[in-house]
């Protein structure tokens, strides 16, 4: 078939409506006779993207340069492309925010999924890596958003501390899943225990790591409710101190007004601080104490710290105990054994 | 009835170190007492090392003689063999799975809060009574009573001789300790009413017993959040 019945037959497509068909008609004709003007100014019409559509108009003005209707859909089609790319910009807040309503809908993983594509049509958007360094598991992703953000805009000191604090969880990445779980967020602690166990490989630490994704994996199959650390301290402050009062309550005969012993009562806040001190040592959760006195930024306290701590809070549950024996042992010096007959 | 053995596993700790180690302690005591008080030592001498080392309401109640050291000293001694292997019995069918949600430490600070509020209900309920008394069986109560709290629906080997034959079921830990706090309660009735006597420290093991709603003071935190999200402790 020559080019002249192929024109024909592919003007008669588009005058019946038949888009697609004429499209590729038109197609074959250029192909065939890659100056015919009449098939170039059809396609001008009916190709797409714009920007071959933009092409075809410069290929009719090629062929014949002073057809002014072409020249001026050409620029028509310039001025719309110029739009549609400011429209791409701020298209891509448009999806960022869709991507916030994936995940207030729970839709973690799409969210995910859909940040990577925006990341990858446009990597120079701050709120994506943003978007993408919270949604992600890995330490290494968050790093990497990071270190994006600042490229961006390296004024955001912010931005700046979380990087550093990542990286320091690069190095010991077990920590940011226990305070995943201190957190609660129980999901994302699993998520990342399951991660770091893939890349852990075979050995004590993937045994270490799967025993936490049990631990949780349990944990969420009875449903078990989260316990926020601080309440968890206060009340395992509260032991050690109710059994001092009870043993002063002995030592004073039941009656702390007629026999009293303000020695003793002074213990009571000393055990109460020092049994404080030992909650927080057994707890391991982020707390005041880590960052104050140790200095450590996460606020978990390291093994030496929390030993130090437990060393001190032991140190102040004792002394008020030891003096308590010790005023047992003075009464003794004084005690004159009751003949046996006062037994009735 | 007799308790055996607690038949479910452990969830937090392999091994029970706190209860073996008071179950150790206690059995010391009791091996190393005739060292103290030989045969022939006569009836003032083991009158004196019992005022020293017993725990005697009236003497507490008139701050005379060791005060809460006897509180201590007489958790880890025994009156004898049989009452020291019945309470180690008992002490280690209900304690390994408390110790177990508690951790060894906090359960071992448990464990003394129970004796020292089974000594308190004591002198509270007997406070004009000379007799010293002497034996963890307050301190474990308290643990019984609150395995009854962790574990209602843990099941005990109970060593059970109704008729000649014996038979040793597997009984929901909630009879078995009910059952105990039941023969307990006639008695210390009767001791509060009408001042009977009967040897045994009854209101000492319902002080105990009672103290064992502080266990919550002293759960790891794993346990304490399955208790309240109504899971297996």
């Amino acid at each position: 078939m020559n080019s002249e019945d192929l024109l024909r037959q592919a003007l008669q497509a588009a005058r019946s409506g038949r888009e697609l068909t004429a499209r590729d008609l038109f197609q074959d004709v250029v192909r065939i006779d890659p100056d015919n003007e009449l098939a170039w100014i059809w396609l001008s019409g009916l190709l797409d993207p714009l920007e071959d559509r933009i092409t075809a108009c410069e290929r009719v003005l090629s062929i014949n340069p002073g057809n002014q209707q072409i020249r001026v859909y050409k620029d028509r089609l310039l001025k719309e492309q110029n739009a549609t790319h400011h429209k791409r910009v701020s298209g891509i807040d448009e999806k960022v925010q869709q991507v916030r309503w994936y995940v207030e809908d729970g839709k973690r993983d799409e969210a995910l999924l859909f940040l990577q594509k925006i990341l990858q049509e446009d990597n120079n958007h701050k709120d994506a890596w943003l978007l993408f360094a919270s949604l992600s598991v890995s330490i290494n992703d968050k790093v990497r958003a990071y270190e994006a953000i600042l490229q961006i805009d390296s004024s955001d000191q912010a931005v700046r501390e979380k990087l550093k604090r990542f990286k320091r969880f690069q190095r010991n990445p077990l920590d940011l899943a226990a305070l995943y779980e201190e957190d609660g967020k129980l999901d994302k602690a699993l998520e990342l225990y399951r991660v770091l166990a893939a890349e852990a490989g075979d050995g004590p630490e993937f045994e270490r790591i799967y025993k936490n994704i049990v631990r949780l994996e349990d944990a969420k199959i009875e449903n078990v409710r989260h316990i926020r650390p601080a309440f968890n301290i206060l009340r395992l402050s509260i032991g050690l101190p109710l059994l001092y009062i009870l043993e002063v309550l002995i030592q004073e005969g039941l009656n702390p007004i007629r026999f009293p012993a303000p020695d003793l009562w002074i213990g009571i806040p000393m055990v109460m601080f020092g049994s404080f001190l030992l909650a927080v040592a057994g707890i391991r959760s982020r707390h005041a104490i880590w960052k104050r006195w140790f200095g450590d930024p996460d606020g978990k306290g390291s093994n030496m710290a929390r030993v130090l701590v437990a060393v001190s809070g032991w140190g102040m549950v004792l002394t008020p105990h030891l003096l308590l024996v010790w005023d047992s042992f003075v009464r003794l010096q004084t005690f004159q054994v009751p003949f046996i007959p006062w037994v009735r | 009835m007799f308790p055996l053995n607690d038949t479910e596993p452990n969830r937090y700790s392999w091994f029970p170190f706190m209860t073996i180690f008071l179950i150790a302690m206690n059995t010391f005591i009791e091996v190393a007492k005739p060292l103290y008080l030989p045969d022939d030592i006569g009836m003032w001498r083991y009158w004196e090392f019992m005022m020293h080392f017993y725990y005697t309401p009236k003497l507490i109640i008139a701050t005379e003689g060791p005060g809460i050291i006897s509180s201590f000293t007489s958790m880890f001694m025994h009156g004898n063999f049989a009452h020291l292997l019945t309470n180690m019995w008992a002490l280690w069918v209900f304690g390994r799975r408390v110790e177990d949600a508690c951790g060894a430490w906090r359960f071992l600070i448990f464990y003394l809060l129970a004796g020292i509020s089974a000594d308190l209900l004591t002198t509270l309920v007997m406070y004009n009574s000379p007799r010293p008394g002497v034996g963890a069986s307050g301190a474990i109560f308290g643990v019984m009573g609150a395995y009854l709290l962790l574990y209602p629906a843990g099941r005990i080997r109970t060593l059970v001789i109704l008729s000649i034959v014996p038979a040793w079921p597997r009984i929901r830990a909630g009879w078995v300790v009910l059952y105990f706090l039941g023969v307990q309660i006639i008695p210390a009735l009767t001791i509060l009413f009408s001042g009977e006597n009967y040897g045994v420290g009854y209101w000492a093991h319902l002080g105990g017993f009672f103290s064992a709603v502080f266990i919550f003071l002293f759960l790891r935190p794993e346990a304490f959040a399955r208790y309240l999200s109504d899971t297996p402790v």
